[in-house]
């Protein structure tokens, strides 16, 4: 195997101990017989402890106490209400947001037909308009446990970044 | 006697689904101290990862019922940490400094060990901080979460190949101004 097979991934894996016995050993045998690998692997060492000063310890920590808070207070807020009166609770709410709607929607086409109403009191109507859009949107907003891939959102890609 | 064989994490995850609390608690007492490890490391402040780990916890309590063991668990978990973690820093936007500041940082003659060692690992925590958002991201799960290549990329859903080079750079950056702790 010429030591050009063995790239840096290779050697950060063989320093993270993540190799298997094979790669391993061929990354020792290419250490030993080239300057340059050695010389590689050296660095990439040094590199590799200097960050293993960087320690924090977090041992010592007990979440639990506080997750188990959390999770009864959802739970609490789950069952406060028996299943038929949440089933009326969000035919209310759902209700309640048509209602909001068409509220906001009627001010809208109100203040369409009348354009010569002062500045100030138009300029109040489309700030609830914004308001009732926000709120749609948060409603629609999806994903409850918000596993959305915002690693790789807003912004440029993995790949891009690479690039640059 | 021979000890119990250890219950698996997808396991206890069928339990957490069931309503097992002491299930839930076993799976904290596992992974508490990674999650808040990356937490820290990522954020930056210990008060907001310390908020940021409990939540992820929670999340993992109300994902159980849907939870599909494709992955490792930890896998599954430190992308649930991420994510909750970029949320934070979108809204508390980082700051960075340059690489060459951290570098410039340097010297502590006639101050005692602990000092040093603290300035050390403070230097070493600017300068990954300083790195690109997912050069530094892949260092910390790499160095520090104990995930290969293969599981940066299952974790963050980049690809292999974008993972390897953002690790090589991140680390060639690294070596440059951390050269005299080496």
């Amino acid at each position: 195997m010429d030591h050009r097979d063995i790239t840096d991934i290779d050697l950060l894996e063989y320093l993270a101990g993540r190799l298997p016995p094979d790669r391993r050993a061929a990354v020792e045998a290419r250490a030993a017989g080239s300057e340059s690998v050695r010389r590689r692997l050296d660095e990439l060492r040094g590199t590799w402890d200097a960050l293993g000063r960087w320690e924090v310890d977090a041992s010592d920590r007990d979440l639990l106490p506080g997750v188990l808070a959390r999770v009864e207070r959802e739970r609490t807020l789950v069952v406060r209400l028996p299943s038929r009166w949440r089933a009326v609770a969000r035919v209310a709410a759902m209700w309640l947001v048509a209602v909001a709607v068409g509220v906001g929607a009627g001010r809208y086409v109100v203040s369409q037909r009348r354009p010569t109403e002062q500045d100030g009191a138009t300029a109040a109507v489309e700030d609830e308009d914004v308001v009732q859009a926000l709120y749609l949107d948060a409603i629609g907003s999806g994903d409850a446990l918000g596993l959305v891939q915002s690693v790789t959102e807003n912004g440029t890609s993995a790949d891009e970044e690479v690039d640059q | 006697m021979a000890k119990p064989a250890r219950i698996s994490d997808a396991a206890l995850m069928k339990q957490v689904a069931g309503g097992d609390m002491p299930a839930l608690g076993e799976l904290v007492r596992r992974h508490q101290a990674k999650v808040l490890a990356l937490a820290i490391r990522t954020l930056g402040r210990e008060d907001l990862a310390e908020d940021v780990a409990q939540d992820v916890f929670v999340r993992v309590y109300k994902a159980a019922p849907k939870y599909t063991p494709d992955a490792r668990f930890t896998t599954w978990l430190y992308r649930i940490t991420l994510n909750r973690c970029m949320d934070v820093l979108r809204r508390n936007k980082r700051q960075t400094v340059s690489l060459d500041k951290v570098a410039d940082v340097a010297g502590a003659s006639g101050k005692t060990d602990d000092v040093v060692r603290s300035e050390t690992a403070g230097r070493v925590r600017k300068t990954v901080d300083a790195l690109p958002d997912r050069q530094r991201l892949a260092v910390i799960l790499h160095r520090y979460q104990d995930l290969s290549h293969h599981e940066i990329a299952e974790t963050t859903g980049w690809s292999r190949s974008a993972v390897e080079s953002l690790l090589v750079r991140a680390y060639a950056n690294l070596r440059k101004a951390l050269a005299d702790l080496g």
